[in-house]
């Protein structure tokens, strides 16, 4: 990857603006990286594989979340169900 | 009072399908699931401190690898369990880049401490969702 496309896509995440905490800590996370690799601390295949490994943790948190809301709305019902037979 | 609880459900969850429905409260606690998942982050957890000895730090690269993949393949048939197979996959991709990369040769200590800390967190969410499954 050239210097140019580094500040390019460093300027892009930068410009990121969410609501949402764990797009924007992503975002720092990435831009982190790209620094060590800069400074020579990680080299550009161990780059590569840490910035995939930002993709896989949003995968298993999205795919976490939706489980906890699954689980809740199973307890919720269940509860209900639990209220109804009892009146 | 059925037909309440159906349109609170499809309400709640935004979600139509009827095989999330179906996995939603067929869904059920798995013990071996729970402890596979704990034994990874525990293991990931104690292997950082190995970074700075590059020959036990790929040791324990390999071992957190078969565990990862053992992960995988148990919760691979298990029924209305989809949520937790996706991301049993993406964690032993994780584990197995990490072992990817001692076979190509040196492995710099930092990216080694990144990589099983981000083998921990991640296994802490799956474990704490996982634990919190009806029984």
């Amino acid at each position: 990857m050239s210097a140019e496309q580094i500040h390019y896509n460093q300027s892009l995440l930068a410009s990121i603006s969410s609501q949402n905490p764990d797009v924007m800590s992503a975002a720092a996370t990435v831009n982190q990286y790209t620094e060590m690799c800069k400074a020579g601390q990680i080299s550009p295949a161990e780059y590569a594989e840490l910035i995939k490994d930002v993709q896989r943790q949003i995968n298993i948190q999205a795919n976490m979340a939706e489980l906890e809301a699954m689980e809740k709305l199973n307890t919720a019902i269940n509860g209900l169900i639990t209220v109804a037979g009892m009146a | 009072m059925k037909k309440l609880l159906l349109i609170l459900a499809l309400s709640l969850t935004g979600c139509s399908t009827v095989e999330t429905l179906k996995e939603t409260f067929f869904m059920k606690y798995d013990s071996n699931e729970y402890t596979q998942i704990t034994a990874i982050r525990t293991n990931a957890q104690l292997a950082t401190a190995s970074c700075d000895k590059p020959d036990d730090a790929k040791v324990n690269a390999q071992g957190l690898s078969k565990q990862t993949t053992l992960f995988k393949n148990q919760t691979e048939f298990l029924p209305y369990n989809t949520k937790v197979i996706a991301s049993a996959g993406e964690l032993d991709a994780m584990a197995q880049g990490l072992v990817t990369q001692y076979q190509k040769g040196p492995v710099s200590p930092v990216f080694c401490k990144i990589k099983f800390d981000s083998i921990a967190k991640s296994a802490e969410i799956i474990q704490k969702t996982v634990g919190a499954k009806p029984r």
